[in-house]
């Protein structure tokens, strides 16, 4: 009897289907919404599921979902202990939350790698930012200048 | 909970873009190559959530991979700024349309080889930054 739980609601084959849709810019959003889960909540390891994880980030959306699953685990045993010993649990229970409260501080990621080294250093890493956005910022000031060009040119036949 | 939604939406909205493939690491063990990524509180004071962002310094044939990932994703931009040189993109500023959590999705591409220049820059960009405000970015 076919089991439909979370992690084989996707045959081997509708997964690298979905991956390939996914790399070609054909999925909508509950496609990819599906696919994310999956790679986030099941174990599978295969060259293109890795690489779409690679690519959609999962690696830090499992450390997030490992830290939820964590916390589910802790409630649940924090609600077992209440049936024991409520005191104990509720006191558990905001010992837990008061850790848990902030999770968007671990998000926070600034880091270069280069020939196989990261490199963590936030005034390397927002430098390198700098140069990029300066040699951006000379190319589309190009961009401006040539528009201003054509305008001028084109002013320039409608008056004559 | 919320604020964990959020973030991770934010690591998330670059799916369905040609160019999120080339950010599966294999520039990060390249000696020609710079990858980073930023995210969370660094980028706050810009309005955006991503900064993802790869300079390559030397070999020009990284953009026949680049260019043509870039040139799909380019398709669905809602606003652009194009310069081509010598058969070649070499700057591209594309507007995507936004997240359905309603952040906005900057693609930038340099590619200064066809002008004697030795980078090829790709940046992901995303936040509820304007494209005023990005633009004011690159100024600064």
């Amino acid at each position: 009897m076919k089991q439909h739980t979370r992690h084989n609601a996707i045959t081997a084959a509708e997964l690298d289907e979905l991956i390939r849709r996914y790399f070609d810019a054909e999925t909508d959003e509950a496609d990819e919404r599906r696919l994310r889960e999956y790679l986030a909540t099941s174990g599978i390891s295969t060259p293109a599921a890795n690489e779409a994880r690679a690519v959609m980030g999962i690696f830090a959306a499992q450390r997030a979902i490992s830290r939820r699953s964590r916390l589910r685990r802790r409630i649940i045993r924090i609600s077992a202990a209440a049936a024991i010993a409520g005191l104990l649990a509720v006191t558990a229970s905001l010992v837990i939350t008061s850790r848990t409260g902030r999770p968007s501080a671990s998000d926070d990621t600034l880091a270069a790698w280069h020939n196989g080294t990261r490199c963590d250093s936030p005034d390397q890493v927002l430098a390198m930012m700098d140069s990029d956005l300066a040699l951006m910022g000379e190319a589309s000031a190009e961009f401006e200048d040539a528009v201003s060009d054509d305008l001028a040119d084109l002013g320039s036949m409608l008056g004559e | 909970m919320a604020m964990l939604a959020i973030s991770l939406t934010a690591l998330y909205a670059q799916s369905s873009l040609n160019i999120a493939q080339l950010f599966d690491g294999r520039y990060q063990n390249d000696p020609d190559a710079v990858e980073t990524l930023i995210t969370g509180s660094s980028l706050k004071p810009y309005n955006l959530s991503v900064y993802r962002s790869i300079t390559i310094t030397g070999d020009k044939s990284h953009a026949e991979v680049i260019e043509p990932l870039v040139r799909r994703d380019a398709r669905k931009a809602v606003d652009r700024e194009v310069i081509n040189k010598a058969g070649h993109l070499y700057f591209g500023f594309y507007h995507l349309p936004p997240t359905s959590s309603g952040d906005e999705r900057y693609i930038l591409y340099l590619n200064r080889h066809p002008v004697g220049g030795n980078k090829i820059i790709l940046l992901y960009l995303e936040g509820s930054a304007s494209q005023e405000q990005v633009k004011r970015l690159l100024k600064n």
